[in-house]
């Protein structure tokens, strides 16, 4: 019983990536507006430095940026459009007929398409910066722990989702809220700008939230700006706010259960 | 013992009025105005080992929502429920192995998956042994007819092959109750006889209980020996098949006329004359007048351009329930 029940959270993992490559096209065109992103980012950096001096220089601003695209596109996920669009067809009922909770379901369902986003996305986004765009590279155990902190990031990423997620209970609508979650973990996490150029009083504050560790936490990492006991200190904080938006998470859940209606077919 | 037991089962729900025009619409984020609908109420339900029991009703009258309470789904606003010993909302998961559904109107397959991976899936999900599993799809590929299109992605199905998934996904697990919510809907005639043959074998050869919410009276015919009939959340009747069986013999007969107007007719078995623009419509009860002797009535006395018989829907047999009374 103990072997069948690992290889169920597989065979979801299995499937949903099978699923995913069911759209190459798709992931195609959307790696091609990954890279026009990135390509953006380094032109307006590119501009910044020029125009004035950039705290650290340009090769260290571009490194976190890159880092920051390779991680935001890795650590993904659309939890909200999944439910919501349950919710508002119906179908949820499917999710909520079978022996699994909605959450360990999305969750391997997200982590599937995230490893398929990782392959499809991350990594092609790392080789251009490293060779087109002339980044900073980690030594071989940063490489490693970045991918782990990667890893820990989406968990972070997905959990703060979810629970967002549960506001189409109440609302039906998933789009904004999505657009919501992401502009706010992409202003506060370092995607949109690197957290060292904040002032002190404020790099603190955004140490605080959720936000850090889902993005530069990982990207600290990369650009060896965090090597030995600071990585573990990394980890260790992701690790907290795992188990705090686990917590919130089911709660959401279980209060959005209740708002559950589904009428008629 | 009964496998299945409801008692004084209610579910209310809040409808929210949004109103009309952009004044209430903005109103209505301040302002919550609403209504709250009584979609089941007061309903008790006892359903033993191997049943099969046809749930019927008009649309909206609080089927699904029974289904999706006794599934675990949804949460009673009153009342109590039993599924075999679980309480399926405090219990969703572990009452969902004990239980297969099927939702006819929403389909749970991987929709960009061949069929096999999502019986691949659902065999991890519901914990089913490898030999289980083999000799399971094999016995219902002989019914259903699955390796037609066993390596075909779910979207390329057609309705009926998709439907003919759908039964064989509940029953994979063999668990001891099945709901069946209109698992009959829109196909054609020959893949329902499949799917009642289906249902037939697996409750005759695994004694598994079927509860079965239909709007096709040949489904309850063909498979029912006990029927439920709720109406706007009540239950009406609550008992065997024959007894009622009177009430499902009426048909509808729909006559195109020149002259609508000066249409009468009175004959014994006619229980409804309804006179439209162009047609008259005659619901008549079959066991007391056969439908060829109505329309020789019927032509000798008027021109007529053309006629068709139209089949009895879960509408009519209630209706004709509230005008004779029950049984």
């Amino acid at each position: 019983m103990k072997r069948l029940k690992t290889s169920k959270y597989f065979e979801i993992i299995k499937v949903i990536f099978k699923e995913a490559t069911a759209y190459r096209l798709d992931a195609l065109m959307l790696l091609a507006s990954s890279i026009v992103f990135l390509l953006l980012y380094y032109f307006v950096w590119l501009a910044i430095d020029q125009s004035g001096e950039i705290p650290g220089g340009f090769q260290q601003v571009i490194t976190y940026i890159v880092a920051g695209q390779i991680v935001s596109n890795a650590a993904f996920t659309q939890t909200e459009t999944f439910i919501g669009d349950r919710v508002r067809r119906g179908t949820i009922v499917n999710e909520l007929k079978r022996p699994i909770s909605l959450m360990t379901y999305t969750y391997f369902h997200e982590l599937a398409w995230a490893l398929f986003n990782f392959i499809a996305k991350a990594v092609p986004i790392a080789i251009i910066g490293i060779i087109f765009l002339g980044i900073d590279t980690p030594n071989l155990v940063n490489t490693f722990f970045f991918v782990l902190s990667v890893f820990l990031a989406f968990n972070v990423v997905f959990l703060f989702a979810y629970s967002t997620a549960m506001l189409v209970f109440w609302t039906k609508v998933d789009w904004s809220i999505r657009m919501m979650r992401n502009t706010v973990q992409n202003l506060f996490s370092g995607v949109l700008f690197p957290l060292y150029l904040l002032p002190d009083t404020l790099n603190t504050v955004f140490n605080l939230l959720p936000f850090q560790v889902m993005a530069d936490a990982p990207i600290q990492i990369f650009t060896m700006s965090a090597t030995g006991s600071e990585i573990y200190f990394i980890l260790g904080k992701q690790i907290i706010w795992i188990v705090i938006l686990y917590f919130v998470a089911f709660f959401a859940w279980k209060k959005a259960r209740t708002k559950l209606t589904v009428q008629g077919g | 013992m009964s496998l299945i037991k409801a008692e004084n089962l209610s579910k209310t729900f809040r409808i929210y009025n949004q109103g009309e025009g952009v004044t209430d619409y903005l109103k209505s984020f301040v302002t919550r105005d609403y209504r709250e609908i009584d979609a089941v109420k007061e309903l008790d339900l006892e359903i033993s080992k191997g049943e099969i029991v046809g749930y019927i009703g008009a649309n909206g009258a609080g089927k699904s929502t029974t289904v999706k309470m006794l599934t675990g789904i949804l949460e009673p606003s009153s009342g109590d429920i039993t599924v075999n010993g679980l309480n399926p909302y405090r219990n969703r998961k572990k009452n969902a192995m004990n239980i297969g559904v099927v939702f006819g109107q929403k389909t749970q397959l991987w929709w960009d998956l061949p069929v096999r991976e999502s019986f691949k899936l659902l065999k991890e999900i519901y914990e089913v042994e490898d030999d289980n599993y083999d000799e399971r799809i094999n016995e219902f590929s002989e019914v259903l007819g699955l390796d037609e299109f066993w390596d075909q992605p779910v979207r390329k199905l057609s309705l009926g092959q998709k439907m003919r998934c759908e039964l064989a996904a509940a029953f994979l697990h063999q668990p001891p109750i099945v709901y069946l919510d209109e698992p009959t809907i829109g196909l054609d005639v020959s893949v329902k006889e499949k799917i009642r043959d289906f249902i037939k074998k697996m409750n005759s050869k695994n004694d598994i209980t079927v509860m079965l919410t239909t709007h096709d009276i040949d489904d309850i015919e063909d498979l029912c020996e006990r029927v439920i009939v709720l109406d706007e959340g009540k239950k009406i009747y609550d008992g065997r098949l024959d007894s009622l069986a009177n009430k499902f013999s009426s048909r509808r007969l729909l006559v195109d006329l020149k002259d609508v107007d000066s249409f009468s007719l009175s004959l014994r078995g006619v229980e409804e004359v309804k006179t439209n623009d162009a047609n008259v419509e005659i619901t008549f009860d079959r066991e007391k007048i056969s439908a060829s002797d109505l329309i020789k009535e019927i032509l000798d006395e008027y021109e007529v351009i053309d006629f068709k018989i139209k089949e009895p829907d879960i509408e009519d047999v209630v209706k004709k329930m509230y005008r004779e009374g029950i049984a």
